[in-house]
């Protein structure tokens, strides 16, 4: 839809094994591009019952994705699913601190093989 | 005990015929009823079938009584029995039901009279048998609430509201024996409630609200299902074409289907129905929509199948109308509920179509008043302040409260041979009269004053333009010459009518200027001119009577309070948010006038760049790279990362609250100990949730963020025209 967000950004959606699948978003996460990861996590069926979401390959993050996540987790906490968030990089990650949610979110440095 | 029993029963004829005569109407009536049919009944039924042996004549002329009293009250009485076959029902029972007696209304089985009905919920929902409150004690519940059913007779198309009342009768075990069901039509009562709560809602959601479409569609929705199983709005589109701006349906899945409709066939003026109503400006009703009527409207085969399939029994379609003109029309369905529209629906769909019109009216008026407002504003200021080297400069422009209302003040900043020229100046009156006065004092001003250089020569200029106008026009000015001479700045006050303007020094705030004849009164060519020195980091302030004029605990703020807020200022920026703010505080009530400061510094303070943000969401992301590009030379990593974060939140807190005219600009001020980042909306201006606003929201978290990571923020002005934040330098 628009030019200069969608060029970067992408969102790589790959099965994980059985009843998993990782959702990778790359580039920057804001308000433009935040409805792109909404799709794919809504388009994601069967809703596997381990998700990661892959914050490794983003290059920025504000309170725009960070809402998405939240939406996600909650989601995923309603239907009994879990979810595993792979932490960003250091100045990425650092919104999640400031936040206060470091502690709170299912932060995971790796994600397993399946 | 036989005559106790009489006795008794005796008692309860009197007091059932009181009550029946009465034509129970008020709730309580209605249990009292409930109450004496039930003992009646159960005295009857349990006498009659004690005495069916005995066959007494007394009794048997008391029952027949009792019978003949519950058969012709004027409450639908029936009665179950354990198996929940009726075993009773009276007159008004067979009336209400659809059928021609008692006698008949016994034989005919329950599901064939429910299907003469579509029934359905106060809320839309259809009915379910379990639903029914004698089913409901039957089924073993104590006490089942009363039910209120919408019942669409399919053949006629009437609508009725009943509300069923059912008591147990039990025996010594407490088990069951007979339901009494007292049913009555509420049709009435029900009908107008629910058209006057359509009315006062539909009323509200139009008065509340300046953006139509959203109100049509909240109006749309308040219509169904209890007025009608569609509502829609349209407005006259581009020739031939209708705009429909709002659809409501109770079903998504009908409205995706509308909506396909829709795109398929888009609404026409000239197809019949809509065209009709919009040329005429008469309501049209059509009770019965039969095939052929479809058949008429319908373009193709195609068309009519899919007008058939909406399964459309009946329609309204009312103007919305204000002033003598039709903007629009509101069309109302009957479908799947079955019913057919009477004259008293037209009424009410036609006073909703004349409130929804008041309203298309207002809001153009309001969006086109405010249009031209706009617009002619921006025409009297200038886009944006010149970058003056060995200057720094700062103007705020507040209009008056009221949207619509252009003001007379304006300020200017321009180029001469010896210097720079700034001005300000205010035109007497308001609205469109007041802005071609102020178009042309502004640009009389500059143009002399760019040719000429000369204070006296532009007032000049500019008092026999004004004394040209057939009318007494006035206009106030201050115009200031800023020099530089060799390293000496100095300024030159010439006022018109206007206060003299302030210069801030380190130690003081004082006031500069000779008064001088008001512009357009008197025929006269000269002004005097004061003039002082300006050291480095001084500034001169120039403003306009609306910031003195400012009212506030029966005062108003005037020049002392106006020095004093200026004390404490260092630079530009921080002189117009003193001032900005310090009226703020004082003011009581809405903004009355406008008011135009302006600011100059002698000495640099700091590199402002404006950049224009794209409109939409990509405002953001441009934002950041923006800021990328202009501080990674300046700031270490870290740092650039905050402000990468903050200026995001900002951007997306200004887009996300979109003004009408859309686009937002960021200004970046590298200065020596700080960097400042102002977002400002180019339109009119965006809100900030409150600063107690919920964490959770991401607009409310986007402002956290800012107050954890940055120095000083701030939003500027009243209205939450502009959001800045400092971070300092490392």
């Amino acid at each position: 839809m628009t030019q200069t967000g969608s060029e970067e950004f992408g969102v790589d959606v790959r099965p994980h094994g059985e009843g998993s699948a990782v959702v990778a978003p790359s580039g920057e996460l804001d308000i433009s591009t935040a409805p792109q990861l909404r799709a794919a996590l809504r388009d994601l069926e069967p809703r596997p019952a381990l998700l990661f979401i892959d914050l490794r390959g983003l290059t920025f993050l504000d309170t725009s994705g960070l809402q998405l996540i939240l939406e996600e987790r909650q989601r995923a906490e309603d239907d009994g699913r879990e979810l595993r968030i792979v932490r960003g990089a250091p100045p990425l990650h650092r919104l999640f601190e400031l936040a206060g949610l470091g502690a709170h979110l299912p932060f995971f440095d790796d994600i397993d093989p399946p | 005990m036989r005559s106790l029993g009489l006795a008794l029963v005796a008692g309860l004829v009197a007091l059932a015929l009181i009550v029946a005569v009465d034509a129970v109407s008020d709730k309580a009536g209605i249990y009292t009823a409930t109450f004496l049919i039930g003992a009646l009944i159960a005295v009857t039924f349990a006498e009659g079938r004690r005495r069916a042996l005995s066959a007494g004549s007394a009794s048997r002329l008391m029952e027949a009584r009792l019978q003949g009293i519950i058969e012709n009250v004027g409450e639908a009485v029936t009665v179950q029995d354990e198996s929940g076959q009726m075993v009773f029902a009276n007159h008004a029972a067979a009336r209400m039901l659809g059928v021609a007696s008692p006698e008949e209304l016994l034989r005919t089985p329950l599901t064939s009279l429910l299907d003469r009905y579509v029934s359905t919920n106060a809320d839309g929902s259809p009915l379910r048998v379990e639903q029914i409150p004698g089913r409901r004690l039957l089924a073993g519940e104590d006490d089942p609430e009363p039910l209120l059913v919408r019942a669409v007779d399919r053949e006629t198309g009437e609508e009725h509201w009943r509300l069923t009342k059912a008591t147990a009768i039990r025996d010594e075990s407490g088990a069951v024996r007979n339901v009494i069901n007292i049913i009555e039509d509420v049709t009435e009562v029900k009908r107008a409630e629910l058209h006057a709560h359509l009315l006062s809602q539909a009323s509200a959601a139009l008065a509340s609200s300046l953006d139509l479409d959203e109100t049509f569609q909240r109006v749309a929705e308040m219509a169904v299902p209890g007025f009608a199983d569609w509502c829609s709005v349209s407005l006259p589109g581009e020739y031939p074409l209708m705009n429909q701006v709002a659809v409501a349906h109770q079903d998504p899945a009908m409205l995706e289907f509308a909506e396909r409709y829709r795109q398929r066939y888009p609404p026409r003026m000239d197809a019949p129905g809509a065209a009709d109503v919009l040329e005429t400006g008469q309501p049209m009703l059509v009770p019965e929509i039969g095939p052929e009527l479809l058949a008429t409207a319908a373009r193709d085969e195609e068309h009519l199948e899919l007008l058939l399939g909406l399964g459309m029994r009946s329609v309204i379609v009312v103007p919305m109308r204000a002033g003598g003109q039709t903007t629009g029309v509101i069309t109302f369905v009957a479908s799947e509920s079955g019913r057919v529209f009477a004259e008293r629906d037209l009424e009410v769909a036609m006073e909703l179509g004349r409130r929804a019109g008041i309203a298309v009216e207002n809001s153009r008026l309001y969006t086109q008043r405010a249009e031209v407002a706009d617009s002619l504003q921006q025409g009297l200021l200038p886009p944006k302040l010149p970058d003056m080297p060995g200057w720094s400069a700062e103007a705020h422009y507040q209009a008056a409260s009221e949207a619509a209302a252009v003001g007379g003040d304006f300020y200017d900043i321009f180029r001469i041979d010896r210097g720079w020229m700034l001005v300000v100046g205010d035109v007497a009156g308001r609205g469109p009269r007041a802005a071609t006065l102020t178009a042309m004092a502004r640009y009389t001003l500059r143009t002399a004053g760019i040719l000429t250089g000369d204070a006296r020569i532009a007032l000049d200029a500019l008092n026999n333009a004004l004394r040209d106008r057939d009318q007494m026009s006035l206009c106030s000015a201050c115009l200031v010459i800023l020099t530089d001479d060799g390293g000496r700045a100095s300024a030159e006050v010439t006022l018109a009518g206007h206060p003299p303007p302030f210069v801030v020094r380190s130690d003081r705030v004082e006031q500069v200027g000779e008064p001088g004849p008001l512009l357009g009164a008197l025929e006269v060519d000269s002004w005097p001119t004061a003039g002082t020195t300006l050291e480095e980091g001084e500034q001169i302030v120039l403003y306009t009577d609306g910031v003195l004029d400012v009212p506030g605990g029966g005062d108003r703020f005037g020049e002392g309070r106006l020095g004093a807020a200026l004390t404490a200022s260092n630079r530009p920026d921080e002189a117009i948010a003193a001032v900005t703010s310090a009226v703020d505080a004082f003011r009581v009530g809405l903004r009355g006038d406008d008011m135009a400061l302006l600011a100059v510094m002698r000495g640099r303070t700091a590199a402002a760049v404006r950049h224009d943000l794209p409109v939409g969401v990509e405002a953001a992301r441009a934002a950041r790279r923006v800021v990328r590009e202009e501080l990674a030379h300046v700031l270490n990593p870290a740092a650039l990362e905050d402000a990468r974060l903050l200026i995001s939140e900002v951007v997306t807190n200004a887009i996300r609250h979109p003004a009408r005219h859309g686009g937002v600009t960021m200004t970046i001020s590298t200065g020596d100990d700080r960097i400042r980042f102002e977002v400002r909306d180019r339109g009119n201006g965006f809100r900030v949730p409150p600063a107690q606003s919920n964490p959770e929201e991401p607009g409310g978290r986007g402002l956290m963020l800012v107050d954890m990571l940055a120095a000083r923020w701030g939003v500027d002005g009243h209205d939450g025209t502009c959001v800045w934040f400092e971070l300092d330098r490392p």
